[in-house]
């Protein structure tokens, strides 16, 4: 057993300042939930009507062979199972309602159920006069808007408390021989109960009763029906029980294992808010220090509740709460893709045949915001503990790593994935392209995941800086995260878009890449985007322009909100480096100007060096237009380069900035070049002048901007200190 | 429980044990004992304690005197009452049971009579237990406390708690 901390050597995070890993968890819980169970009702489905499905398949391809206008006869065809496939997601629908009503109803019935069962009854003066007046306070002692009702089982001799309820009724309920701990040891007491008004303050009963209720409704119209069906079918044909059982098992234990960090993690928080009404002088510690020890350390990381070595380093250093797991990002990125996987073949079973592309877009849309719910938020959280401590954020690149695999992952576990298992390969060529290629893809994903982790970092940490109160940081921190989902959205949209295309279609990508106009088209098309446009300036507009707010910087470890605890005595700022964006913007403007003079320099000179009837030509014209524009994208690395260099802090971003300007700059001085040239000016030609410059500068200048200051920042810590 | 014994006379008595031994376990004593007349076994068997998985707290099992004492005490009753009945066997069992109240202390109000009032009741009151009926009231709370798992010492203390609670001859 340890003795309580007599000094806590440094004050305490307050981890209360942003949302709780109870709450990530719970969405990644309901997110899971909904994956598995759509698997398990398809597999249901294709149990009972699989053969009508079929047939209707073959009947509606037979009826509209894909010949001639293959787009129409493949909408003719899709038209024609429409009514096969409305089933199939009424079916789906009816399956997810009914698991959604079924943990509601045991939800709501469950308090009264362990009222009745453990015979708990209302804790009178008659029973236990002293402990009633001692409780009657307490809640406001933990600011509770009003005291939940207090029960107790007087023949239960365990020394325990559990905060339970439902919406709107809450209860303690307190053990014979918890009373008994009142009279013997009040401290012990204290500690205990006001741990369970602490979930209450934390508004995680609801929550934790719904995990509970979501996993008893799960396991019997999900896991059972899923075991029974399975075993129907090992009869007939092994590999696809195979298949099915397998992935069947990853998902009950994805949900599972996610029930259980659910219920882990409301317990640490709770022991946080606990100590601190209890006190340094209190008994918290001690009854964690005596709590029961598992077996097995190891597998204490999985049970519902975290082992006691852990909550006793908690109470005494919050910042666990803090850090950024590898494996909440893994689960969070295996949760998502599944359900999404899911709820995509489900869109696709409503949407008219026509726009069925589209769910690639809705599903990255989807995808966004509940993967920086749990990821982008945890990289906050990250960055300002260290921030406060005037360490580097660590692991972050990590759980960006952790989340692309997580992505890869749930692709495999998803049900169409089961289904292409169990089709036999049509061509071994198109296979191994269509294989090479998802392997490049998971690789692009997995470096993108990586840099966007890195990214989510840097803009929360000039952010965090400027954030004066715990108000205005929780304001930054929500537009921070519909920024960061609004990227992400556009980056998966695009990821996801060429998969889908690429994957099914593996001799495209062939083709694409073999043709150097196809190619030059692709990147044309691509350049061409406002979307792309605003993905890439965001990019450094969202870390960058916390400068603005430059008035409102300090650092973070002197705001006394950032502390769990009062502070008694004012602490050393940690170190940090100020933003530079006036020097990117005069590399940007000066590289501007330096292409601005070689191009007039060029129109003026070339008239006489190129004959007249060479320049008329279209292919002159051609050549010299994008011949421009391929120089104005390349002359922005200098600046990139020379900022990315040369600020220390956040390089490479000041490096896409100083880029930016440029290429603006360099964008302008072709515009006007050519319209003092040609004297006419066409609204089109000047967006697809400014966007090709500006993208495919920044498109160029990203990648060398991160390696320059990659160099960078290992050639200043070789550097030796003065 | 034969209905010969009186509930009532068994939870006072062993209020009273508990009142000293484990003041702390008075709020729970009107439940397990409630408990404990209704289902003795049940009563005694619910020691063994039940943990909730979402609950907090050491998870202990205090082994409650009360259950333990009014099991104790039942046994003592029951033991005194076979005493009278051979010594009074033709009396009514409204005088048996006024009698064996009489052997505890706590329904003696005459002891806190004066000297003079005490001589005039002396011809009512029924006599005190014998050293020797003491001795075994002992063993038999001693023994009876060792198997419902007491510990040893507290055992100890409260077959001495039982003996002090009855009348001794002066």
């Amino acid at each position: 057993m340890s003795s309580p901390p007599s000094a806590t050597p440094q004050p305490r995070l307050n981890p209360f300042l942003f949302p709780s890993d109870t709450d990530f968890r719970f969405i990644l819980l309901i997110v899971s939930v909904l994956g598995s169970s759509l698997y398990t009702f398809n597999l249901a489905y294709f149990g009972v009507f699989g053969e009508a499905h079929r047939q209707a398949i073959l009947n509606c391809y037979a009826a509209h062979p894909l010949e001639g206008d293959l787009i129409t006869q493949s909408i003719a065809a899709t038209q024609c199972l429409k009514p096969f496939e409305q089933r199939q997601a009424a079916w789906l629908l009816s399956g997810v309602s009914l698991l959604a009503f079924a943990a509601i109803v045991i939800y709501w019935i469950t308090p009264a159920l362990k009222i009745r069962r453990e015979r708990l009854r209302r804790l009178s003066a008659r029973d236990a006069p002293e402990v009633v007046v001692y409780l009657a306070g307490l809640y406001r002692e933990a600011g509770l808007r009003r005291s939940p009702q207090y029960v107790w089982n007087p023949l239960n001799p365990t020394i325990s408390g559990l905060a339970f309820g439902r919406l709107g009724r809450y209860y303690v309920a307190l053990t014979g021989g918890l009373v008994t701990q009142f009279y013997m040891d009040q401290a012990a007491f204290r500690a205990v109960v006001l741990h369970e008004l602490a979930h209450l303050r934390n508004a995680d009963v609801d929550k934790t009763y719904f995990t509970v209720a979501i996993w008893q409704a799960y396991v019997i119209l999900v896991l059972l029906p899923l075991c029974v069906l399975t075993l129907l079918d090992s009869l007939g044909n092994p590999l696809e029980t195979f298949n099915t059982f397998w992935r069947m098992l990853a998902l009950a234990l994805l949900v599972y294992l996610t029930r259980n960090a659910i219920l882990r993690a409301r317990e640490l928080y709770a022991d946080a808010r606990a100590s601190v009404w209890d006190g340094p002088s209190g008994a918290l510690n001690r009854v964690i220090a005596a709590l029961p020890r598992p077996k097995h350390r190891k597998l204490a990381r999985l049970s519902t509740h975290p082992h006691p070595d852990f909550r006793s380093h908690n109470l005494v250093e919050t910042s666990v709460l803090f850090r950024l797991n590898f494996w909440d990002a893994f689960g969070t990125g295996l949760a998502t893709t599944i359900a999404l996987s899911e709820l995509d073949s489900f869109a696709i079973l409503l949407l008219p045949p026509a726009q069925i592309l589209l769910s690639p877009v809705l599903v990255a849309l989807l995808f966004a915001p509940l993967a920086v719910g749990v990821v982008g938020l945890g990289a906050w959280r990250t960055v300002f503990a260290a921030l406060v401590k005037g360490d580097k954020p660590n692991g972050l690149g990590r759980a960006g790593f952790g989340l692309g695999l997580g992505i890869v992952g749930g692709q495999l576990l998803a049900f169409r994935s089961a289904l292409a298992d169990i089709t036999p390969a049509v061509d071994w060529n198109e296979s191994a392209i269509s294989f090479a290629f998802i392997v490049l893809w998971s690789i692009v994903l997995l470096a993108s995941l990586f840099l966007f982790m890195r990214w989510i970092a840097a803009g929360a940490s000039t952010w965090l800086e400027v954030s004066s109160t715990s108000t205005a940081l929780r304001r930054i921190m929500a537009l921070g995260l519909v920024i960061t989902s609004g990227i992400l959205a556009l980056g998966l949209a695009a990821l996801f878009g060429v998969r889908e295309v690429f994957e099914d279609f593996p001799l495209i990508l062939l083709a694409v890449l073999s043709d150097i106009a196809l190619l030059g088209s692709t990147f044309i098309v691509t350049g061409n985007s406002w979307w792309v446009f605003i993905g890439l300036a965001s990019l450094w507009f969202f870390p960058l322009s916390a400068w603005l707010w430059r008035a409102h910087r300090a650092p973070v470890s002197i705001r006394s909100w950032v502390y769990l605890d009062p502070l008694s005595q004012a602490l050393a700022p940690s170190n940090y480096s100020p933003l530079r964006p006036w020097l990117a913007l005069i590399l940007g403007l000066a590289s501007g100007l330096l292409f601005c003079g070689l191009l007039a320099a060029a129109r003026i000179i070339l008239p006489f060096v190129i004959p007249e009837a060479t320049r008329d030509t279209d292919d002159y014209r051609l050549m010299f237009n994008f011949g421009q524009i391929g120089i104005a994208a390349m002359m922005q690395i200098i600046p990139a380069v020379v900022a990315a260099a040369w600020v220390k802090r956040l390089g490479a971003l000041h490096g896409l900035f100083a880029a930016f300007v440029g290429g603006c700059v360099m964008a302008a001085g072709i515009i006007v070049l050519s319209s003092l040239v040609n004297r006419e000016l066409d609204l089109e030609f000047i967006q697809l002048v400014f966007l090709l410059v500006v993208n495919g500068g920044a498109l160029l200048a990203l990648p060398i901007s991160l390696i320059v200051a990659l160099l960078a920042g290992w050639a200043r810590q070789l550097q030796p200190t003065k | 429980m034969p209905d010969s014994i009186d509930n009532q006379l068994v939870a006072e008595v062993a209020r009273e044990l508990v009142l000293q031994l484990a003041s702390q376990e008075l709020p729970l004593f009107r439940a397990n004992s409630e408990a404990y007349f209704k289902n003795p076994d049940k009563a005694l068997a619910e020691q063994k304690g039940k943990d909730d998985m979402l609950g907090f707290g050491s998870g202990e099992v205090v082994v409650l005197l009360t259950p333990i004492a009014l099991s104790v005490v039942t046994e003592v009753v029951k033991f005194i009452v076979e005493e009278v009945k051979k010594s009074a066997k033709d009396e009514s069992s409204a005088l048996i049971s006024h009698t064996v109240k009489k052997v505890f202390k706590k329904f003696r109000p005459e002891e806190k009579k004066k000297d003079h009032d005490k001589k005039a009741d002396e011809k009512k009151t029924p006599p005190a237990l014998t050293p020797d009926q003491l001795e075994r009231v002992r063993d038999m709370a001693l023994k009876k406390a060792r198997q419902l798992k007491l510990s040893e010492a507290r055992a100890k203390l409260l077959a001495d708690a039982v003996i002090g609670s009855l009348v001794v001859d002066a």
